[in-house]
């Protein structure tokens, strides 16, 4: 259960963006969770509900996973991982690299406008 | 004004990477190869770590931080063998960069040649989690089941080496070492294997090897993750 402390990662650059834009709070967090992320979206989810009891009226949290994607470095083939087999579908080498779908990415924040000058 | 969508597009581990980044490349200009050793809890990490550092004791100067949820029994048990600094998460379920840090300053000691970090037992959480190390190494033991690497694909994709521990059971348990080793690189197809016996010894040597040839490798400028 370490999606707390992704929370708090989130919660931090959220909060940085914020700031430097001088914006109101934000109302909706969009996150997209690749699918090698190490990420279980529930948790993330309860997790995210934890972090913001008792603050002012949390932003809606989005979540969407992301495919695991990998490109063959034989041949070049792009394909879908599955079952996180990492071996090339059209020339069987396991030399392929991950495209897609191994982090934990912020996709967007929707933010309040700040207050007027 | 209205609201306003800040598009960001950005890891959200992005910047403890960097740190981490920072981190390894500070070590790296010190000439310490930072190890980081994980697994799932019982498959030997403490024991392995024993028989690493008897080893190379008077070949490489070695400290060792250890994470554990509560207790400081297994730093108590390599604290003769080497320094090291105990890391308790206090029911967290792995290590983070800050803990390394404070960890290292703690041993206040002249730079390693090899730095250990023995994670949290997880296959889980620590494979999210850049320590700054310049080799992560899994272990699985032969009493878990062959199948692991499959169902922890993280844990296998983002190690280089795989040490299959408690070799000495073979005869009494359903594993295959080839088995388990095959499985693993579907997952990660450059993981270098070492079945080893931390007991009795047996593979010990070559796993040490390994270690030195990659602090070798990293003192030319060519080790890296």
């Amino acid at each position: 259960m370490h999606e707390y402390s992704l929370v708090q990662a989130l919660l931090e650059q959220v909060e940085a963006l914020r700031r430097e834009r001088r914006l109101g709070p934000a109302t909706a967090i969009r996150v997209g969770i690749g699918a090698l992320a190490g990420v279980e979206p529930e948790l993330f989810r309860l997790a995210y509900e934890a972090a913001c009891d008792g603050l002012p009226p949390a932003a809606a949290l989005e979540l969407t996973a992301i495919p695991l994607e990998a490109a063959c470095r034989q041949c070049g083939h792009a394909f879908a991982v599955e079952r996180f087999r990492f071996v090339c579908p059209a020339c069987a080498s396991p030399q392929v690299e991950v495209s897609r779908g191994d982090a934990l990415i912020l996709d967007s924040v929707t933010f309040a406008p700040g207050e007027e000058p | 004004m209205s609201e306003q969508i800040v598009r960001v597009g950005r890891d959200l581990l992005a910047e403890r990477r960097e740190a981490a980044e920072r981190f390894r490349q500070a070590r790296a200009a010190e000439g310490t190869l930072v190890v980081h050793l994980l697994s799932s809890p019982g498959a030997g990490k403490t024991t392995l770590l024993q028989a690493t550092l008897r080893y190379l004791h008077g070949t490489a100067r070695t400290g060792v931080l250890v994470g554990d949820l509560e207790t400081d029994r297994d730093a108590r048990r390599l604290a003769p063998l080497a320094p090291t600094a105990q890391l308790t998460t206090g029911g967290a379920c792995h290590l983070e960069l800050p803990l390394i840090e404070r960890g290292l300053a703690q041993l206040n000691s002249e730079p390693f040649e090899i730095l250990f970090i023995e994670d949290v037992g997880n296959l889980v959480c620590p494979a999210s989690h850049d320590l700054g190390e310049h080799l992560r190494v899994v272990l699985l033991s032969t009493t878990e089941g062959d199948d692991k690497p499959a169902k922890y694909p993280k844990a296998f994709r983002t190690s280089q080496a795989l040490v299959l521990s408690k070799t000495d059971l073979l005869p009494h348990v359903p594993f295959s070492v080839e088995a388990a080793a095959a499985d693993a690189r579907q997952v990660q197809p450059d993981l270098v294997v070492f079945p080893l016996c931390a007991l009795t010894g047996e593979g010990v040597a070559a796993w040490c090897a390994y270690l030195l040839a990659r602090r070798q490798e990293l003192l030319a400028g060519r080790g890296s993750r």
